[in-house]
C-alpha cells in the first residue's frame, strides 16, 4: 500500500518534469529573471560594501555570500508549481483531483519537489558562472555541524513554505477573483522584505529585528543563511530548528483545516 | 490635419471607454482592491525604509545624500507607474496571442499595437502615482527655467523609452508568444534604477545606458531634477529615446509579418 | 437496512449566493461599499434513485441544475441540505474506495495534461487509481480499439481536435473500470459523425460492463438513442422522472401524419383534420391530436385520393419543449 502510494506521487513528479520541459523558452526566461534579480541586488550591495567594508557588522564577503546564497535557497524554498493550485480552485479545475483517489497536498508537493530540483540545478550553475565572472570574496563555512544545520534548516524552510504558500492558495476559496492573485501579490511583497530577500534581517534596528526575526517569514531565507554564515550560536540554531518544526506542524494543521472548510463552500465553478 | 485630429479623438474615446471598463471590473473585487493597493503602498514604504537603513551606515552612496537618493527613487516610481498605469495591457497580451483573441484585434479598424498596450488601464496605480508626485514636490526642489526645460525634456524622453520598451516586448510576444517573463525581466532590470545607476560598475552602467536604456529613462530625469545634467547629455537622451522608439516600432511591424495565428 | 440502489438522492438542495451590480462606473463604486445579494437555487429539493446498470438521461435547459447535481454526486460540492448516497458512500467524504469506482467526464473541461501527449495522462491515472499493470494494458488496448485512437496517443493534447480529445478524455476516465459514470455533455461541440461514435461507445460500455451511467446532454439525439429513463429538470426542480416513452405518451399531444396524394386536393378541407405544418403537392404534413390518430387517418384515406400515408411521433425536441413551456402543469393537474 505504501509503496504503491509512493509510486503514485513519483509518477506525478515525473509527469511534471516532462510538462516543464515542453516550454523550454519559458523556463529559460524564468531563470534569466532570477539571474537579473540577483545581479541587481548584488551590485547594490557591492556598491554599499565597497564604501564601508564593515557596515552593519558584516564583512564584505559575508554580505555578498548572503546575497548570492539567497539565490540557491530561493530555488529550494520558493521554487514552486503549487502556486497554480489557486488558479485551479478559482477555475474549478480542482474538480479533476477531487474525484480521484489522490491527495491534493501530496500531488502538489511532488510537483514542487520536481520543480525545485530543476531550479536548484540551474541555480547552482548560474552561481558558478557568476562567481567566475564577478570573483567576489566568498565566505566558506567549513564547520560540519554548521553545514548540517544549514542543510536541515533549508529543508525545514522548504516544507514550511510549502504549507504556508498552500494556505495562501486556499484563500482563493473565499476570494476567487483574479485567480487569487491580489492576496498572493500582497504576500509576495511582504515576504520579499520579511524573509530577508533584499538583505539579512539582522542589519535592521534591534527593535525591528526583535519582531521580524520572530515571525515565521524570517525562517524562509534569513535563518538558513545566517546559520551558514555562522552568525547564530548553537543554542540559537537549536531553537530556530525547533521553531521551524513547530511552525510546520501549525501551518500543516491550518492548511488542512482550511482546505476542508474551503471545500464546503467550493463552487466548482464553470458548469 | 482635421482627419488626424478626428482619429485622435476616436482613439481618445476608445481609450477612455476601455479604461472605465477596466476600472469597473477591478472594483468588482473589493478585497482584491484592498490587497493590491496595500501591497503597492507597502512595497513603496519598504524601499524608502531600506534607503534610510543603508544611509545610516553609508552616509554617501556614489556621492548622493539620503534626500537625493529618495528623489531618485521617487522618479523611478513616477516612470515605472507611468508604464504600469497606461500599458498594463501587456500583461494580458500573451493570453490574447495564445487564445487567438489577438486575431479579433487585427480585424478591427484600430491600431493593434494600441489595443495590445492599452487593453487595461490600471487604476490601482493612480493613488501611488499621485502620492509620488506630491512627494516630489515636497522635496522642495527649485529649478531655473532652463533647468526646468531640461527636466521636462528628459522626463518626456524617459516616457518615450518606457513606451518603446513596452512596444518591443509586445513585438517579441507576437513572435514567440513569450511575454510574461520578458516584461518581468524588464521590470527587474528597471528596479536597478531605484538607486542612481552611478553606484554600479562601468560595464553595468554602459549596459543600462546603451543596450536597455534604463539609465536614460529613469536616472536621467531624476538627475536633471537635481540640476546635474548638462546639455550634451540632454541631446544624448533625445537621440537614444528617438532611436528606441523607431527601432521598437520597426520591430513591431516586422513581428506582425511573422505572426502565425493561434491554432485552436 | 442499507439502500440497495446504486445512487440515491433525497431532498437534495444546493443554493448559491451571488451579488448584483448596476451598470456603469457609478454602480461599480456603489457596489464597492454596499452589495445586494441574491440567492440562486441551483438544485431545489430533488429526489431520485438509480439502480445498477441503468443509463439515465438528465435533460434540462442551461442552468437547470444538471451539472450541479452531477457535481454533488461526485463529491465536488457540499450539499446545502439533503442526503446523497452513491455506491453506499457519501460522495462528500471522498473516500479513495469510492473514487476508484466512479468517474466524471465533462465535455467542457479537460483532465488531460494540455502540453503532453494523452498517453502520459493515462500512465499518471494508472498510478493514481492504482490499476495493476496487466489490467491497465488490457483496458487500454480495448478502449483504444473501441475508440480508434491508436494514431494520436503520442501527439500533444493541445494539437488534437476536439473529437480526438474527447475520446482521450473518455479513455482517461475509464482506465480504472468505474462502476458508475457521470457524463456531462460528452458530445458538446462534436460533429454528427463523432457524436454517433460517442453514443455507440457509451451504449456498448453500458451493456458490456453493466455500469451505471448518468448522462446530461443538450442533444436530444443522445438521450433518445441511449436512455430508457430520463429525468427532466428545470430551475432546480424535477419535472419528470420515468421512461422516455412515458414522456412521449404524456406530453406529445400530437402525432404527425404525412400523406402523399395522387391528385391535387382542396387545402381547406384538409385543414379540418388538424394543423397543416406544410403542404406542397403531392405531400402534406398534418399535426393531429394523438387520441384521434386512428379515426382521422381512416377518414383521410376515405375522403382523399391517398397514395401513401405515414404516422410519426413528433420530434423529441418538440415534446421536451412542451414540457418546459409549462404544458406540464396542465397535464399534471
Amino acid at each position: 500500500m505504501r509503496i504503491s502510494s509512493f509510486k503514485k506521487y513519483f509518477q506525478v513528479a515525473k509527469t511534471s518534469w516532462s510538462g516543464g520541459f515542453v516550454y523550454r523558452l519559458n523556463f529559460v526566461m524564468w531563470r534569466v529573471r532570477n539571474v537579473v534579480q540577483l545581479i541587481a541586488i548584488y551590485f547594490l550591495w557591492f556598491a554599499v560594501m565597497s564604501r564601508n567594508p564593515t557596515a552593519f557588522n558584516y564583512s564584505t564577503s559575508q554580505m555578498l555570500t548572503y546575497i548570492l546564497g539567497t539565490s540557491i535557497i530561493r530555488a529550494l524554498v520558493f521554487g514552486q508549481r503549487s502556486i497554480d493550485a489557486q488558479g485551479e480552485i478559482s477555475s474549478g479545475d480542482l474538480n479533476n483531483y477531487l474525484v480521484k483517489p489522490i491527495s491534493y497536498f501530496r500531488y502538489w508537493f511532488s510537483r514542487d519537489i520536481a520543480d525545485k530540483l530543476l531550479n536548484i540545478l540551474f541555480s547552482i550553475g548560474e552561481i558558478t558562472i557568476l562567481l567566475f565572472w564577478l570573483r567576489p570574496e566568498i565566505y566558506l563555512q567549513t564547520n560540519p555541524l554548521m553545514l548540517v544545520s544549514f542543510l536541515l534548516a533549508s529543508l525545514l524552510a522548504m516544507v514550511m513554505y510549502f504549507y504556508f504558500s498552500f494556505l495562501i492558495s486556499m484563500t482563493t476559496f473565499w476570494i476567487p477573483e483574479e485567480n487569487g492573485w491580489p492576496q498572493r501579490f500582497f504576500i509576495f511583497v511582504i515576504l520579499e522584505f520579511f524573509s530577508g530577500g533584499l538583505f539579512p534581517l539582522d542589519i535592521l534596528p534591534p527593535a525591528v529585528y526583535a519582531v521580524l526575526g520572530k515571525l515565521p517569514s524570517a525562517y524562509f531565507l534569513n535563518t538558513p543563511l545566517q546559520i551558514y554564515l555562522g552568525r547564530l550560536d548553537l543554542s540559537q540554531i537549536v531553537t530556530s530548528l525547533f521553531m521551524m518544526a513547530f511552525w510546520i506542524v501549525v501551518l500543516r494543521l491550518l492548511a488542512n483545516r482550511t482546505f476542508r472548510k474551503g471545500l464546503k463552500i467550493y463552487g466548482a465553478y464553470g458548469r | 490635419m482635421a482627419d488626424k485630429l478626428k482619429r485622435l479623438r476616436i482613439y481618445w474615446k476608445i481609450w477612455w471607454t476601455s479604461s472605465i471598463l477596466s476600472v469597473e471590473s477591478v472594483l468588482e473585487n473589493r478585497l482584491g482592491v484592498a490587497f493590491l493597493l496595500s501591497g503597492k503602498i507597502v512595497r513603496f514604504i519598504f524601499f524608502i525604509f531600506f534607503l534610510v537603513i543603508i544611509n545610516r551606515q553609508v552616509q554617501q552612496i556614489a556621492g548622493y545624500s539620503l534626500n537625493q537618493m529618495i528623489t531618485f527613487f521617487l522618479m523611478f516610481n513616477l516612470l515605472d507607474l507611468f508604464g504600469q498605469l497606461f500599458f498594463r495591457g501587456i500583461y494580458w497580451f500573451r493570453d490574447q496571442v495564445v487564445t487567438g483573441e489577438f486575431d479579433f484585434k487585427l480585424t478591427k479598424p484600430v491600431s493593434p499595437l494600441f489595443q495590445a498596450l492599452t487593453r487595461h488601464t490600471d487604476i490601482l496605480d493612480l493613488p501611488l502615482l499621485v502620492a509620488t508626485i506630491i512627494f516630489l514636490f515636497r522635496q522642495g526642489i527649485t529649478l531655473t527655467t532652463s533647468q526646468a526645460l531640461v527636466f521636462l525634456i528628459t522626463l518626456v524622453s524617459g516616457m518615450v523609452i518606457v513606451t518603446a520598451i513596452h512596444i518591443a516586448v509586445a513585438a517579441l510576444g507576437v513572435m514567440t508568444t513569450e511575454v510574461d517573463h520578458t516584461i518581468m525581466i524588464y521590470r527587474d532590470l528597471s528596479m536597478m534604477a531605484r538607486v542612481p545607476v552611478d553606484v554600479y560598475t562601468d560595464s553595468v552602467r554602459a549596459l543600462l545606458t546603451f543596450v536597455i536604456p534604463i539609465a536614460v529613462a529613469y536616472t536621467l530625469p531624476a538627475k536633471s531634477l537635481l540640476g546635474l545634467v548638462t546639455l550634451p547629455t540632454v541631446l544624448l537622451a533625445l537621440v537614444i529615446s528617438a532611436l528606441a522608439l523607431t527601432l521598437s516600432l520597426r520591430l513591431w511591424h516586422y513581428a506582425l509579418t511573422q505572426y502565425s495565428s493561434a491554432s485552436s | 437496512m442499507k439502500d440497495m440502489s446504486v445512487i440515491s438522492v433525497r431532498h437534495l438542495k444546493k443554493y448559491y449566493r451571488v451579488h448584483e451590480k448596476e451598470p456603469g462606473l457609478k454602480g461599480s463604486i456603489r457596489s464597492l461599499f454596499t452589495r445586494k445579494y441574491t440567492q440562486v437555487k441551483a438544485v431545489d429539493n430533488i429526489d431520485f434513485t438509480i439502480e445498477e446498470g441503468e443509463l439515465v438521461g438528465f435533460i434540462g435547459p442551461n442552468g437547470a441544475g444538471k451539472t450541479t447535481t452531477l457535481k454533488v454526486l461526485s463529491g465536488l460540492l457540499y450539499p446545502t441540505s439533503g442526503e446523497v448516497s452513491v455506491l453506499g458512500f457519501n460522495p462528500w467524504d471522498r473516500k479513495a474506495q469510492f473514487q476508484k469506482q466512479f468517474a466524471l467526464v465533462m465535455g467542457q473541461k479537460n483532465q488531460l495534461w494540455w502540453d503532453l501527449p494523452p498517453m502520459e495522462t493515462f500512465i499518471l491515472n494508472k498510478e493514481i487509481y492504482e490499476v495493476p499493470e496487466d489490467q491497465f494494458k488490457k483496458t487500454l488496448d480495448k478502449l483504444i480499439e473501441l475508440l480508434d485512437v491508436k494514431d494520436i496517443l503520442k501527439i500533444q493534447v493541445r494539437k488534437l481536435s476536439l473529437g480526438q480529445r474527447m475520446k482521450c478524455e473518455l479513455i482517461a476516465a475509464l482506465l480504472h473500470n468505474p462502476k458508475v459514470l457521470f457524463l456531462d455533455e460528452p458530445t458538446i461541440g462534436l460533429d454528427v459523425v463523432m457524436q454517433k461514435v460517442m453514443r455507440d461507445f457509451v451504449k456498448q460500455y453500458n451493456r458490456q460492463f453493466k455500469s451505471t451511467i448518468i448522462l446530461t446532454s443538450h442533444y436530444m439525439g443522445d438521450v433518445k438513442e441511449l436512455c430508457e429513463r430520463v429525468i427532466i429538470i428545470d430551475k432546480g426542480k424535477i419535472l419528470f422522472d420515468g421512461k422516455l416513452q412515458n414522456v412521449i405518451d404524456r406530453f406529445a399531444r400530437n402525432k404527425i401524419i404525412t400523406v402523399v396524394f395522387s391528385r391535387d386536393i382542396d387545402q381547406r378541407k384538409l385543414a379540418e383534420f388538424g394543423n397543416i405544418r406544410e403542404y406542397q403537392f403531392p405531400r402534406a404534413k398534418i399535426n393531429v391530436p394523438r387520441k384521434d390518430v386512428a379515426k382521422l387517418s381512416a377518414k383521410l384515406l376515405s375522403d382523399f385520393p391517398v397514395a401513401d400515408l405515414v404516422i410519426e411521433e413528433a420530434p423529441i425536441e418538440a415534446i421536451i419543449r412542451e414540457v418546459f413551456t409549462g404544458k406540464m402543469k396542465q397535464t399534471n393537474a
